[in-house]
């Protein structure tokens, strides 16, 4: 066999006509001014690559390059060897093989998204030191004091508060503070950290309502919420960046998308679980969980709030819509009713909180169903 | 001086990849990555950089990237660590943070340095490597001080420091033994920051446009929730229509306005790398690119629609599509492309330069 190609020394640019021409077990290289011999079994022939020439050497210095590429191929059956990455030429070739790929990524991305990162990401919440949830809390309350002045409530009505609260599970940071443009929120900042702000507890009929959202909040903290959303982000960046970091420049914007997406739904998810939190344990105690419902209500026809970065509260109403027709769920079947359960669904599902119907529907279903056994 | 000038052919480059051809490339790399979690990426990494270099024809050679897998993946895995390093002390000790950053900072110019030896030490044509001979130094002065001018000179020195930069990385840049010059001049790269200003410009009214029409479109296409509100109308008003149009408008509006940055970035783009690589010499032999600022931007802007509407599939055929026009509009002058000599010292040198590779900055020719 004679393949016809250039040999580069390695030692100069300068091209050099040659020949390999196979003869049993030795191969010979053979041009002007040039010749040498070498065993068959010395070549070494990369893996196709693509349609790319393939540089042949046998441990020396230089390469030999062909056009011809159906010889090579020839005589990488003639060595009998596979290079290291033959199987992924191969895998590369079929077609069918890439679609089976494609779907496979496509899969993984997605449940890594769903399951695999929040999953991991709230083991690893739960196994963070004391230490470092207090220093985010406080951290973070930090920054809010430059957003939010001292509260006007009577340190001596604080602190009954606190002890009233602390009754029914206890955090250990419970702070109060006048919001102004924030508006009736309460906020938990780590698994150590809850705020009330003054118009939350003005707008409060009695205790019992401010216990509900207490125990919302609760729940947030003692389920390390904030932190698992945290960690949730910086597991997504570096799986990001050891899955696609070769990707450049704009492409990489695309690449949080899924996480933004993912983001409002997950975070509903943690809304209705603080919710089931704040339920279970004043059913638990004996208590009906209705003021809570009551509360829920309140605070949406209140004034609506914003939501600060990284931290989760009780309520944030992303438009302004009246529960009457938000609970139209059963509406006439007529393109009117359908086109509204349309843009309610997409509202509802880049929302960062439930809708506040199906949050009040919930914790009256639970109260029915503790009726029903009782 | 020789009375007659060497003859000059005009060798011009040309790509040879196809989309299909890399996506399958690209697909296998993405699936064993995944399911190696992350380890196969090293010889991803590899086997796409050798399949670009590979496809890309210079006087009838191909380039090459000759990196080991092996030193890639433990210099990712630093990386990685760093990362994991880097964002926990940014979350949970904010305090710590600033002296982290710090460090980061210092270190900075050393992690380009080395970035840049790989990258050019890892190149080939004709079995020839290419070198970097800068050092940390020059890199400290191109990237921290220049930049700290840019910024002290409230961005009219700016211009300046990209022309300071690209002194930095063409000048120290080898084929074998030949030394590479830039024949860039600091106006050259005025010029360029007052094309981009127009540009940008141009784009910002069109925005201010865009805003306005928006603005318009959100009045007819909402309604104020107090109407709603006062039970005393008798007119039933669909808010949820309404906020689903708005949601509709705030989107096409803020399509737009991504679509107009991307537009200015990647003229950006084009401009600088237009004037880099039509002014590199190596030993008498000179690059000439003619690349355009409206062919770039259409192919960037088109690219990412498309790849949008494909959820990133498109991704090979984009890439591809971008490579091939910059490669087509390269050309070498040659003088001699046959008398380039290896550099022997270099060549041993080539194992250890990993480190560079650690956060993978890819900059380079």
């Amino acid at each position: 066999m004679r393949l016809a190609g250039k040999y580069y020394g390695g030692q100069g640019s300068a091209p050099q006509a040659a020949e390999l021409i196979v003869d049993g077990a030795t191969v010979r290289l053979s041009g002007q001014n040039l010749q040498q011999t070498i065993a068959l079994s010395d070549l070494q022939i990369p893996a196709a690559l693509g349609s790319t020439p393939r540089q042949i050497s046998w441990g020396n210095r230089g390469y030999f390059v062909s056009q011809d590429e159906s010889t090579v191929a020839r005589l990488v059956a003639l060595t009998g060897k596979s290079s290291s990455l033959g199987w992924v030429a191969w895998l590369e070739q079929c077609l069918s093989i890439a679609l089976v790929a494609l779907v496979f990524t496509g899969a993984a991305i997605w449940f890594a998204l769903a399951y695999g990162v929040p999953a991991l990401a709230a083991q690893v919440a739960h196994q963070l030191p004391d230490e470092v949830t207090e220093a985010l809390g406080n951290s973070t309350l930090q920054t809010l004091d430059n957003l939010l002045d001292v509260s006007e409530i009577e340190l001596a009505e604080q602190n009954r508060l606190r002890n009233y609260f602390r009754q029914y599970g206890s955090v250990p940071v419970i702070e109060f503070r006048k919001a102004g443009r924030l508006g009736a929120n309460a906020l938990t900042l780590s698994g150590t950290v809850v705020v009330f702000t003054d118009e939350l507890v003005h707008l409060a009929d009695d205790d019992v309502q401010l216990l509900g959202v207490y125990l919302h909040e609760l729940g947030h903290a003692k389920l390390r919420h904030v932190e698992t959303s945290i960690l949730q982000d910086a597991a997504w960046l570096v799986l990001v960046s050891l899955w696609f970091g070769d990707f450049s420049g704009a492409g990489e914007l695309l690449l949080t998308l899924p996480l933004v997406v993912g983001q409002a739904a997950f975070s509903q998810d943690l809304e209705r679980a603080a919710d089931e939190y704040a339920v279970t344990t004043m059913l638990a105690h004996g208590l009906d969980p209705e003021p809570f419902a009551l509360m829920l209500q309140k605070l949406e026809d209140g004034v609506s709030a914003n939501e600060p970065d990284n931290a989760s509260d009780s309520e944030s109403p992303e438009q302004h819509v009246p529960p009457v027709m938000a609970e139209d769920a059963a509406a006439e079947d007529d393109e009117a009713g359908r086109d509204e359960r349309w843009s309610q669904v997409v509202f509802d599902y880049f929302s960062t909180h439930p809708a506040t119907a199906e949050r009040i529907a919930a914790v009256r279903a639970a109260r029915q169903k503790l009726n029903a056994t009782n | 001086m020789s009375d007659n000038p060497a003859p000059v052919t005009q060798e011009h480059l040309v790509f040879h990849g196809e989309g299909q051809e890399y996506f399958r490339i690209w697909i296998v790399n993405l699936f064993l990555t995944i399911i190696t979690l992350g380890v196969y990426s090293a010889w991803a990494k590899v086997r796409t950089n050798k399949y670009f270099y590979g496809s890309t024809e210079l006087a009838g050679d191909r380039f090459d990237y000759l990196a080991d897998p092996l030193m890639i993946l433990k210099g990712r895995l630093i990386a990685v660590a760093a990362l994991i390093l880097y964002v926990t002390v940014q979350t949970f000790l904010p305090v710590v943070f600033i002296f982290v950053f710090l460090a980061a900072l210092a270190v900075l110019p050393w992690i380009i340095m080395r970035s840049l030896r790989f990258r050019a030490m890892m190149t080939s044509w004709r079995g020839i490597r290419f070198g970097f001979a800068g050092d940390v130094r020059g890199a400290a002065i191109a990237y921290l001080a220049w930049p700290l001018f840019a910024v002290l000179t409230l961005g009219i020195g700016l211009p300046y420091a990209w022309y300071k930069q690209n002194q930095y990385v063409i000048n120290h840049y080898q084929f074998g033994r030949s030394q590479a010059h830039s024949t860039t001049t600091g106006g050259d790269f005025y010029v360029i920051a007052f094309i981009i200003m127009g540009i940008a410009l141009g784009a910002g009214l069109l925005m201010m446009l865009v805003s306005v029409l928006g603005v318009f479109v959100t009045e007819v296409a909402t309604v104020t929730p107090d109407v709603v509100q006062n039970e005393s109308l008798e007119v039933e008003i669909d808010t949820d229509q309404a906020a689903f149009n708005l949601g509709v408008a705030t989107s096409v509006v803020f399509g737009i306005y991504f679509l107009s940055y991307l537009g200015i970035y990647a003229a950006y783009q084009a401009l600088r790398y237009s004037l880099i690589y039509n002014n590199i010499e190596i030993a008498g032999n000179r690059t000439a690119n003619s690349v355009s600022v409206f062919s770039w931007v259409m192919i960037v802007v088109v690219n990412m629609l498309l790849m949008v509407v494909t959820l990133g599939l498109y991704y090979p055929w984009a890439r591809v599509r971008l490579t091939r026009y910059f490669i087509g509009q390269t050309r070498v002058d040659a003088v001699d492309l046959d008398g380039f000599v290896a550099d022997e010292a270099a060549v041993t040198n080539a194992l250890g330069e990993e480190v560079g590779e650690v956060f993978d900055l890819g900059i380079g020719i």
